[in-house]
């Protein structure tokens, strides 16, 4: 491999794209336009201040004990408590919890009152995420309130006194148990089939539009190499980069750097938006970028060896970047889409790559976690290279 | 430098060169003169290695294009038909850009720049978008970018296309200086006077095939060395004219040609006088009158029997 030649053909389009000034607009200025603007919109920022956070209680003991411990919860401005109507399933409650749109879940079982009634021990569930400040405040109210509860159910009222005896009795051995599980982004398994939820508009808006624009500069290029190809440009660089496949690199990676750096700068910047980051590993966050990057630019080049004219490599660039963009899940979450549309999203990198941020960002996925998406970017990578290099071959033989 | 031996190149049905034959030494500045179409780009893109020939040979100093197309690569310049320039870049920029394609780097580049830039008069427009440069001046840069690495050979591919005459000038002192220096140069052109006054030997080509080869004076004498005369008279007095005309001395060919008389002789100039007293003489006047010396238009038309602009 000639690196000479590969860093020259980098260095063009780096100097191509520094050379108009008006590109820093849309590499940056217009991703994080509307980066903000969609991000108010979709929540957080727009109507003021942001309501509490949810938590969930599923109370099938429906009894005077369950009651006295929901009555007991409730009252804090960090957190507000949502009944549940029915029973409905303790999974699903646990996945909302690690789906990041709910705080908190708290499990009564049918046979809590009665338990309780007979003096036989009763098992509460707590589902949270604790990494966020209003969960810890749930677990601290709740195990108040349990302690409460047994003096209660022991028949004796709390503000009566210490009784310091029956306190070491009921410490050492609590007829009310807590089982707590924590999930999000410490805890929990990861279940692959689950789409995630975000609790800012801006964790959709930061990653799914930085990926959206990269993909969109990315296809905007396809023009410059049909340009290239027409002015003759490209025969000379042919002649002189010797070998066609040696080109076809250069003009692969040129974007792809271009890319990576528009990626790390809009990734950068949003972090300053409110609640913004991107969980707990750095190698799924660069993975992810690099593949999704070097899948945008071998998509652009493979683009770019079917359109003859200017305007057709506009309209089928922007054609594309549109499609794969509000089919993939970036214009808005996936969740808000049929389930059909999902399955749809993940045969597409943009629904495989904002994915992986949801992953990470909802429910602190890392490497292993994200194996199956990173896997799939990776092959759409190598079918997309595969199919540029040898319509560029053709194009320039 | 140049050999090229019975060359083929088909595109479907049309044979874009047929059976190509010339050789161009060193140092020499060589001109493929042909119209549009004729298949000069073509065979210069079967030279550069940018198209396999379908059949013969072709050799650039020593190397066969198709068997070593990087060592040839490596000795030729090739400076395309179109402004294969970027515009949004600078004239240092294109310079740098394919002078790293090339291997250069660090002062060496810079000096090839330097040196390119003044050869082209271009040194105060170094650091100037090409975007914001005249025709002529995006011509030179053109040139230059196939000299960027020092070829042995030049092709050059009607780098005159589209541009005034004194840039044009300016074009033609620049490739003679650069041949001076002991470059090679594969001139191709639609332009007679181009290849008349630049080139050392021309080869005339057509539909593929080469029509004549030779200097400029061999070419001229395979036309024969005459002038031609062409005069416009009165119709009822061209038969006449053209009977007393054919009895002259030296005048080979006296006859009617598209309404003209037209009468070929060893020298014009001397006919005139002559001419004109024995059409006074007959109570005529001469209401047009043409003397064509022999070049290599009439060759052309000869051989081809079209102008070459057609």
């Amino acid at each position: 491999m000639n690196t000479g030649v590969i860093q020259a053909l980098v260095t063009l389009h780096v100097r191509q794209v520094v050379a108009d000034r008006s590109n820093l607009f849309w590499l940056f200025g217009m991703p994080l336009m509307f980066t903000v603007l969609m991000g108010m919109i979709f929540g957080d920022m727009g109507g003021g201040a942001p309501e509490a956070p949810e938590v969930t209680v599923y109370d099938e003991s429906r009894g005077p004990a369950s009651g006295a411990l929901i009555a007991a919860l409730g009252g804090h401005e960090n957190y507000r408590i949502v009944v549940a109507d029915s029973a409905g399933s303790w999974d699903l409650a646990r996945s909302l919890v690690d789906a990041g749109r709910r705080t908190a879940s708290l499990h009564i079982p049918a046979a809590f009152d009665a338990n309780l009634a007979l003096g036989l021990p009763a098992a509460l569930s707590l589902a949270y995420d604790p990494d966020r400040a209003s969960a810890q405040t749930v677990r601290t109210a709740l195990e108040e309130a349990v302690l409460r509860l047994e003096f209660l159910s022991a028949g004796r009222r709390a503000e009566a006194g210490f009784d310091e005896a029956r306190f070491d009795s009921i410490w050492r051995d609590p007829r009310i148990t807590l089982e707590v599980r924590t999930l999000g982004r410490l805890g929990g398994e990861p279940q692959p089939s689950a789409l995630t939820g975000f609790t800012s508009g801006f964790q959709h808006t930061g990653p799914s539009y930085t990926l959206m624009f990269v993909l969109m500069f990315m296809l905007m290029s396809v023009r410059d190499v049909v340009t290239q190809r027409r002015n003759g440009t490209l025969r000379r660089l042919r002649l002189a980069a010797a070998s066609p496949w040696l080109l076809a690199t250069g003009l692969f990676l040129g974007p792809l750097a271009v890319g990576l750096v528009q990626a790390a700068v809009l990734l950068g910047l949003n972090l300053l938006l409110p609640g913004m980051d991107y969980g707990g590993s750095p190698g799924a966050l660069v993975l992810t970028m690099v593949l999704f990057t070097a899948v945008s630019s071998a998509l652009a080049l493979c683009v770019a060896t079917f359109c003859r004219t200017p305007g057709q490599a506009d309209g089928l660039g922007m054609t594309a970047s549109m499609l794969l963009a509000s089919l993939g899940g970036l214009w808005w979450p996936l969740e808000v889409v049929p389930g059909f549309m999902q399955k749809i999203a993940m045969a597409l990198p943009t629904g495989q790559a904002v994915t992986i941020f949801h992953n990470m960002i909802g429910r602190g996925w890392g490497l292993a976690g994200n194996a199956a998406h990173l896997a799939a970017l990776a092959g759409m990578l190598a079918v997309l290279l595969v199919l540029a290099a040898a319509r560029f071959r053709r194009l320039v033989d | 430098m140049i050999r090229v031996s019975n060359l083929v190149k088909s595109f479907g049905d049309l044979r874009a060169v047929d059976d190509l034959s010339f050789a161009v030494g060193p140092g020499e500045i060589f001109g493929l003169l042909g119209p549009n179409g004729a298949g000069k780009t073509t065979t210069i893109s079967v030279l550069s290695t940018l198209l396999p020939a379908d059949a013969g040979s072709a050799s650039v100093c020593g190397h066969d294009v198709a068997a070593e197309p990087g060592a040839v690569r490596r000795r030729i310049g090739v400076v395309p038909q179109e402004l294969a320039l970027y515009e949004e870049l600078t004239a240092e920029q294109n310079l740098a850009t394919f002078g790293q394609l090339y291997g250069l780097s660090g002062p060496r580049l810079k000096s090839r720049i330097g040196e390119l830039l003044e050869l082209a008069e271009l040194a105060e427009h170094a650091r100037r978008p090409v975007k914001g440069f005249s025709g002529g001046m995006k011509r030179r840069l053109n040139i230059m970018l196939g000299l960027v690495h020092a070829p042995e050979i030049l092709f050059l591919d009607e780098p005159t296309v589209g541009i005034d005459a004194q840039a044009r000038s300016r074009i033609l002192d620049l490739i003679r200086s650069m041949n001076a220096r002991g470059l090679t140069v594969l001139y191709t052109t639609h332009y007679l006077e181009e290849a008349e006054h630049l080139c050392d030997r021309i080869g005339v080509i057509d539909h593929g095939r080469l029509a004549a080869l030779g200097d400029k004076e061999e070419l001229i004498r395979q036309i024969g060395e005459h002038d031609v005369v062409r005069v416009q008279v009165p119709a009822a007095a061209l038969a006449p004219a053209a009977a007393a005309a054919a009895a002259w001395p030296d005048v080979t060919f006296a006859d009617l040609r598209r309404g003209k008389l037209e009468i070929h002789c060893r020298d014009g100039a001397a006919l005139l006088p002559r001419l004109q007293a024995e059409l006074s003489a007959g109570g005529l006047g001469l209401d047009q009158l043409e003397v064509i010396r022999p070049n290599l238009e009439s060759l052309y038309l000869k051989i081809t029997g079209r102008a070459l602009r057609e």
